[in-house]
């Protein structure tokens, strides 16, 4: 599976590099937003979606915040996070490196006390079709650590443990994006 | 642009092998450990220092030993038991029990027993110990928070810390330990090994212990082992191969050359014909229950109760005939309250019955003893009882009281209280 997801993410950022220019008008700032979905994957592969909305400083910066939906050993997070992106051209083609950090609220009903931090960098290419679409690819690091506190079947003495998990996953999406 | 794929397949390959950490964030008993050389140099005897926790209590001739739980002994002069005065205090780190033999008191002190010699009362002095004979002891813990892992090189355990601890590995409810291959995965609760009442002439013990002496040799109660050891020479003891103990054992009593164990599902007989060998030779069964026992004669009296750390829900006092050693039978069951330590001596049975305090009954038949209760002292929390020489040692949860039995209506000669 990983193998698969690190081959599609080569393939998409190679392809795009490939393709004829299209003659996209040059945005020179504004506002952006990305809809992006793909995988976590390390010692566990887990599913995750983002939904950001941000702005674009110029030509080469964007910043935004954004939230969505992910999972690690099975329990389920709404990441809040701000991003960041540099961009490397100004053309349809647009390799960029990011950073992106954020809290991790719980859903999970099993466990209280159930949140996280994550945070991590990523490289990318985002390819735009026309003045204001286009597709985006990313690859990224991202470490996270969540905490939870199992309510039930704990017999001893003092509060149930806190269970910390500290987890490196390997990111690979691919979404659309807006500007 | 190719560059940048390049550099897309070095990021992945190198954060592929992410490995994840998984932590435990928990309260825990974290084992507070002292130096083996600093441990083996503090058995002192010190002035004498008031009495703050009730433990096991032994007489010899004179001279009453009150053992302070994880502390030490309290030696006082009896001889007169209506001014009892305490000379001094033998600091014994992790002590809970006692036998005496001769001119000699064996206590343990933790993981080692410990060999005093008491042949001058002003001044006891350590001449041996066995090391490492009770290789699980531990002190006491007071709450049923997890226990991290016990490391046997960094010395011995003479106290907890409650912590906030981070591991990577879960911690067990029971200790466990490392770098302790005689170690058990699981010891009982509360650690150190158990009072005796011996009919010889070394003293007599209080009736919830687990030291005692037959012969030559001590018998120990260390979890689920009983060790003999041998202490003809009591500045050379060899602690003989433990027998495993198959219930959880609570008291030892002495008599008619056995051994009379009190479990918490039934009272075993001990052979020991072979000293260096017991064997189990019968048992009475009972429910589940805490049960101290005293023989006189050729009737065993065992007390039963419920309580803390102990399961069921009988609270009497049973009687059994032990003329067939082989073949012990109950001959009569009696409703107490919650019966802890007791003793007899001649027609009288003392039994401390938690609340309801000290009862003495009339045992001229011990079949009937129970339905003949003579005295009852309800204003004490009575735990334990040496009755000897017309004398009651109680040893309660407030302080000692000795009680004049030659008289018809037991009068109070004295009370040490507790601070």
């Amino acid at each position: 599976m990983k193998s698969f997801f690190i081959a599609f993410s080569l393939f998409a950022a190679v392809a795009a590099s490939a393709q004829t220019e299209v003659p996209a008008p040059k945005a020179e700032g504004g506002v952006y937003n990305r809809i992006t979905g793909g995988v976590l994957t390390g010692e566990r592969s887990s599913v995750s979606f983002q939904f950001a909305n941000g702005y674009r400083f110029g030509k080469r910066v964007e910043a935004g915040l954004g939230l969505g939906f992910e999972s690690y050993y099975g329990d389920r997070y709404v990441p809040l996070f701000l991003e960041s992106r540099y961009n490397f051209t100004k053309g349809n083609t647009v390799p960029f490196v990011g950073v992106t950090g954020g809290y991790l609220a719980g859903l999970n009903q099993y466990y209280s006390s159930t949140r996280g931090a994550t945070g991590g960098v990523n490289i990318g290419v985002t390819h735009y079709f026309t003045k204001h679409f286009g597709v985006t690819t990313v690859l990224g690091y991202r470490y996270t650590q969540t905490e939870k506190r199992q309510q039930y079947y704990y017999i001893w003495g003092g509060e149930a443990p806190l269970i910390i998990e500290e987890m490196g996953r390997v990111e690979l999406r691919v979404g659309i994006a807006f500007r | 642009m190719k560059q940048f794929a390049f550099l897309l397949l070095v990021f992945t390959a190198a954060l592929s092998g992410c490995k994840d950490k998984i932590y435990l964030k928990y309260q825990a008993n974290v084992p507070v450990y002292m130096s083996y050389e600093a441990f083996r140099s503090s058995v002192k005897f010190e002035a004498p220092r008031s009495i703050s926790t009730k433990g096991n209590i032994y007489l010899k001739n004179d001279f009453l030993f009150v053992i302070e739980p994880d502390k030490g002994i309290h030696f006082i002069d009896n001889s007169n038991p209506s001014a009892p005065t305490q000379t001094g205090f033998l600091n014994v780190m992790g002590c809970s029990n006692m036998t005496v033999k001769g001119n000699h008191l064996f206590v343990n002190s933790y993981i080692d027993l410990v060999v005093v010699d008491i042949s001058n009362l002003g001044n006891p002095t350590e001449v041996k110990r066995i090391e490492d004979i009770f290789p699980q002891a531990l002190p006491a813990i007071g709450n049923n928070l997890r226990v991290v892992p016990i490391d046997k090189n960094a010395g011995v355990v003479i106290s907890w810390d409650v912590r906030t601890v981070k591991e990577e590995t879960e911690a067990q409810v029971q200790p466990t330990w490392v770098n302790c291959p005689n170690c058990l995965s699981t010891m009982e609760g509360g650690g150190s090994p158990t009072p005796v009442y011996e009919t010889n002439s070394n003293g007599i013990s209080g009736s919830i212990t687990k030291f005692t002496a037959v012969g030559d040799y001590l018998y120990l109660i260390d979890g689920f082992r009983l060790i003999p050891v041998n202490v003809s020479n009591p500045l050379a003891p060899v602690a003989g191969t433990a027998t495993t103990i198959t219930r959880v054992a609570e008291t030892l009593f002495p008599a008619n050359g056995h051994l009379f164990m009190g479990t918490t599902n039934g009272m075993v007989i001990w052979s020991v014909d072979n000293p260096e060998a017991p064997t189990e030779l019968s048992v009475v069964e009972h429910a589940t229950a805490c049960d101290p026992v005293v023989v006189q004669g050729n009737y065993a009296y065992v007390t039963t109760r419920t309580g803390t750390t102990c399961w069921g829900n009988i609270n009497q006092l049973d009687v059994v005939d032990i003329s067939n050693l082989s073949s012990p039978h109950i001959v009569g069951s009696f409703q107490m309250t919650n019966p802890h330590g007791l003793g007899i001596d001649g027609s009288r049975l003392f039994i401390c019955d938690g609340a309801a305090g000290l009862k003495v009954f009339d045992a001229s038949n011990p079949l009937t003893c129970g339905d003949h209760l003579q005295q009852q002292y309800q204003s004490i929390q009575a735990t334990d009882v040496i009755p000897f020489n017309n004398i009651a040692i109680v040893i309660g949860d407030h302080g000692i009281y000795q009680y004049d039995y030659a008289s018809p209506n037991l009068p109070l000669l004295s009370t040490i209280p507790f601070n």
